[in-house]
């Protein structure tokens, strides 16, 4: 059995982002690291092959600057890695990238996070499962396997408290909750021997797509990035600790 | 009628999820400035309580495809039927929720439509060429402006809380019928069960909640935040990541899929203020929060914030916590 799993690399402590000139995405600076709910992808794809033994293929779609991931990816236990060289923004661009790397790979089950700390759009996932035809779910908190290895059994949320468990066929794409299984240490030893191994990269034109179906999909541009509106109705409070501390408990004791 | 703007209403079978007001707002304004139609497409399994609902709403028409097999969320099943409706309407526009199942069905379209799809904004305007969307990134701090050239049809999911008006127009729409055709191919998904889980502590019933985020950092450094919700009659609560990492129980989670709390004083420690945290919280009394990052997103809406170092904070909280319980006690003693 082969699963593959989709990670993303993305910028940590983004001071001044600002739209890139051609509007195509946007421009940050500083190191970039595995986005958090992807890495639970990851971690439940290396427990399913502890348990059954199942292939794990990591999959990024980025710069250079997004290779390290994918070392951790292999540091973890994933048998192979492969770095899609694009640095797109666009989530309807990436999920179709995504959808042409996947073509040429195996897979029984497709791996994802919920959402990305610096896109926020919960998009890729879901959309690359729509495009490549298969049965999708979003926010799973539970997986295993049913019918010996045939079909999945998945607990997903519905929001609100509400859970509902369903049987999806295989190959199927899931977009894993965070939490769904612990996160385990990523041994320095193998990572070392990762980042000297490196990881192959396969270009756009490795995919077969061409600039002009790239700039065809490109229907949005990034026009403007500011930081959110201070809320004016915040009052602030400032002072030493034991200040501070007086004056909340006194706010607290009047609204108790 | 072939409206230009198609909801997708979102309830829970019995009441419509007040989401659908947000994006029936945001269909009006879009609507009047494009003078175009809106619709509303309401799918689920006995949903005549809901169109009576909708019926006094500002749109100008209302599909209903009630069906058995529509009782049961179901994303295959679902796609599929709205997919079948937009054969008959054909929209230039479709509005859906940023939600679980928003989230589903919006993607599911837009790759059957082959058309551009944007999730999780705040607010759209049209321009002559398109739209123009608002919307977070990097984790919230940051709102960016997208412009999006039209297609022959465009998805635009938007979240919860982000209607622009208030009072809308009562148009009184009509009501179509339209049926779910039979499943060509079977769902490759079936749904087997719904469930609620049961908690062992209800923080929903606490006064003042002392709830901790990710800027805790390590799970050793939780001793003090329980001894300051123990000193303050509280009870602990915790955003999603505290609780992923098994620092603590889910029943401690605030937010969409968490709990939902509207304590008297809800003190946010650590807390970043992501959307997800924020839908839960939003309706507490008094919101006070503590965080080292001035732009965290928790300061839209806290009444008092504190830029500051929780763990020099902290401590003396709880000292003046205890200061302040021994001095009702004492004055308690004495007028007894």
């Amino acid at each position: 059995m082969n699963i593959v799993v989709c990670l993303k690399a993305v910028p940590t402590n983004v001071k001044d982002p600002v739209p890139k000139s051609d509007g195509a995405g946007i421009l940050t600076e500083g190191d970039c690291f595995m986005n958090a709910s992807d890495d639970y992808a990851l971690e439940q794809a290396l427990l399913l092959k502890k348990d059954f033994g199942t292939r794990v293929t990591a999959v990024t779609v980025g710069s250079v600057r997004s290779q390290d991931i994918l070392h951790v990816s292999l540091a973890k236990g994933a048998d192979e890695a492969i770095r899609v060289d694009a640095d797109e923004f666009d989530p309807n661009i990436v999920s179709f990238i995504l959808s042409r790397a996947l073509r040429d790979l195996s897979y029984d089950l497709i791996l994802t996070g919920v959402e990305s700390s610096d896109g926020m759009s919960s998009q890729v996932g879901i959309s690359l499962g729509a495009q490549l035809g298969l049965p999708y779910v979003y926010a799973v908190t539970k997986m295993a396997f049913g019918n010996g290895e045939d079909r999945l059994l998945v607990t997903r949320e519905l929001g609100g408290g509400r859970y509902q468990t369903l049987e999806v066929d295989k190959p199927a794409l899931l977009c894993v909750q965070s939490g769904i299984a612990p996160l385990t240490y990523t041994p320095p030893v193998k990572l070392i021997h990762a980042r000297r191994k490196g990881v192959p990269s396969r270009s756009l034109s490795d995919l077969g797509i061409t600039g002009e179906e790239l700039a065809r999909r490109r229907k949005t541009k990034v026009i403007e990035i500011k930081p959110l509106e201070k809320n004016s109705s915040t009052q602030w409070l400032s002072g030493n600790p034991e200040q501070l501390a007086r004056v909340i408990i006194d706010k607290i004791s009047k609204a108790l | 009628m072939e409206p230009e703007i198609l909801i997708v209403a979102e309830h829970n079978g019995s009441e419509l999820d007040p989401i659908t007001f947000d994006l029936i707002a945001w269909g009006s304004q879009i609507a009047s400035e494009k003078n175009w139609k809106v619709g509303v497409l309401v799918l689920g399994f006995q949903v005549n309580g809901l169109l009576e609902t909708m019926r006094r709403s500002a749109v100008d028409v209302i599909f209903a495809l009630d069906d058995p097999v529509l009782q049961d969320y179901n994303s295959c099943v679902y796609v599929q039927a709205v997919a079948r409706t937009l054969m008959k309407t054909a929209p230039r526009l479709i509005l859906l929720g940023h939600t679980y199942l928003g989230i589903e069905i919006s993607g599911g379209l837009a790759a059957k439509l082959d058309a551009t799809l944007w999730s999780n904004c705040l607010a759209i305007k049209p321009t002559p060429g398109g739209f123009l969307v608002t919307r977070p990134v990097s984790g919230g701090a940051f709102l960016s402006t997208l412009e999006i050239e039209s297609g022959a049809c465009n998805v635009i999911s938007l979240q919860r809380g982000s209607s622009p008006l208030k009072e809308l127009p009562i148009k009184f729409p009509e009501v179509i019928g339209l049926s779910v055709p039979p499943e060509s191919d079977p769902a490759r998904i079936k749904v087997t069960g719904e469930t609620k889980p049961s908690f062992a502590e209800d923080i929903t019933k606490a006064d003042l909640l002392v709830a901790v985020g990710r800027g805790i950092g390590q799970q050793s450094r939780l001793p003090p935040f329980l001894d300051l919700a123990q000193a303050l009659g509280g009870a602990i609560a915790a955003s999603r990541p505290i609780v992923d990492m098994g620092w603590l129980s889910v029943d401690h989670q605030v937010g969409l899929s968490g709990v939902t709390v509207r304590p008297k004083v809800y003190l946010a420690c650590g807390i970043s203020g992501s959307a997800q945290h924020v839908a839960g919280m939003r309706d507490s009394r008094l919101i006070i929060a503590i965080n080292e990052d001035p732009s965290a997103p928790i300061f839209q809406i806290a009444h008092y914030g504190i830029v500051g170092d929780i763990f020099e904070i902290v401590p003396a909280l709880i000292n003046e916590a205890r200061r302040s319980a021994d001095r009702q006690e004492k004055s308690g003693g004495t007028t007894n």
